[in-house]
């Protein structure tokens, strides 16, 4: 089960509002390498996993994941704030306004909804391993773009921390595909799926 | 990464229970604490630096249990999250206690109030 912690994983303090920016960083809530479906991602690949140590990696990691989503909603809450009318009529952010105010929905830069379609899970341990490796590093690539569209320090510092993040989490990954690998031997590698074929 | 988060810790004040007290309600001291209606422990500074404190070691502890997770034989990994864990706890009991501000809804301390609830909210600037 989970139990909600009433702090970020790291602090976030912004003091100059900027809706065009949320409009960019709501990929990290809603888009194909955000938080949500990280999170999604590895809580629900958990459940086909035959080794204890890879079902730690993903509750954990998916679990952070999820401290991270709850880090970015608070970059945008902050960046929305005490809004003129002028910061948002004829910006691209007037587009989200109309449907949303400054609530938060999921959605890409784009405007598409979340989707589970951005989540691979195929109930066999190696490729869904492999699918997570990419994934951090995809998420880990949309981080580099948003730093490369603001100089706003606030807003730099906690974006900075989340793309350490998906580093680390990387080579956790890293680890986790190696400790799936040394079950299986030169004889059985790629023979069976260890999610279903063997019983545990 | 660890080794850094840890001198983070060493680095910050030495404070395991901020010096406002939880019980002056309505009153302002000068120094370190002001309280107000509702939970106001944590405009305090002091309580500030309780929280930045908390988040530095949690932080440290969630990348300590990932490294366990894939190295659960390490004696040094283990040795390093005990001892980083048994500080959590004066810390948490300063937030419910001293800050009126319970870290999870399980830690409500007060017998007066129901502290679990009072703003500000981890996304607010205020609280951060």
């Amino acid at each position: 089960m989970w139990i909600y912690e009433k702090k970020l994983e790291y602090p976030v303090k912004i003091k100059n509002p900027n809706p065009q920016l949320a409009q960019i960083i709501i990929s990290q809530l809603g888009g194909p390498d955000g938080e949500l479906a990280a999170s999604m991602r590895y809580l629900n690949q958990r459940y086909a996993s035959p080794y204890d140590k890879v079902t730690g990696i993903l509750t954990d990691v998916g679990t952070e994941e999820l401290a991270h989503l709850e880090i970015v909603a608070a970059i945008l809450y902050q960046l929305t704030r005490n809004l003129t009318p002028d910061q948002i009529a004829g910006t691209p952010f007037a587009t989200y306004f109309v449907d949303h105010t400054t609530g938060l929905y999921p959605v890409a830069a784009s405007g598409v909804p979340f989707d589970m379609k951005y989540v691979g899970i195929k109930g066999d341990i190696l490729t869904d391993l492999n699918e997570d490796l990419a994934a951090e590093q995809k998420a880990r690539t949309t981080y580099d773009n948003i730093l490369r569209l603001t100089d706003d320090p606030d807003v730099r510092d906690p974006i900075k921390f989340l793309r350490e993040r998906e580093i680390v989490h990387y080579q956790r990954f890293g680890d986790a595909i190696r400790i799936a690998q040394d079950h299986l031997d030169s004889k059985n590698f790629y023979a069976y799926n260890p999610s279903f074929d063997k019983q545990r | 990464m660890v080794d850094r988060s840890s001198r983070q810790i060493r680095q910050t004040a030495n404070i395991t229970q901020p010096s406002c007290n939880g019980d002056m309600h309505g009153t302002v001291r000068p120094g370190s604490c002001q309280q107000g209606n509702g939970s106001h422990g944590m405009e305090s500074s002091a309580c500030k630096a309780l929280l930045h404190r908390l988040q530095a070691l949690d932080f440290s502890i969630i990348d300590t249990v990932l490294y366990l997770n894939a190295y659960p034989d390490s004696r040094e990994a283990l040795a390093y999250y005990q001892k980083l864990v048994a500080e959590r706890d004066s810390l948490k009991m300063g937030m419910a206690q001293t800050c009126h501000s319970p870290v999870t809804a399980f830690e409500n301390a007060s017998t007066d109030s129901w502290d679990w609830i009072n703003g500000p909210w981890p996304w607010e600037a205020s609280a951060n």
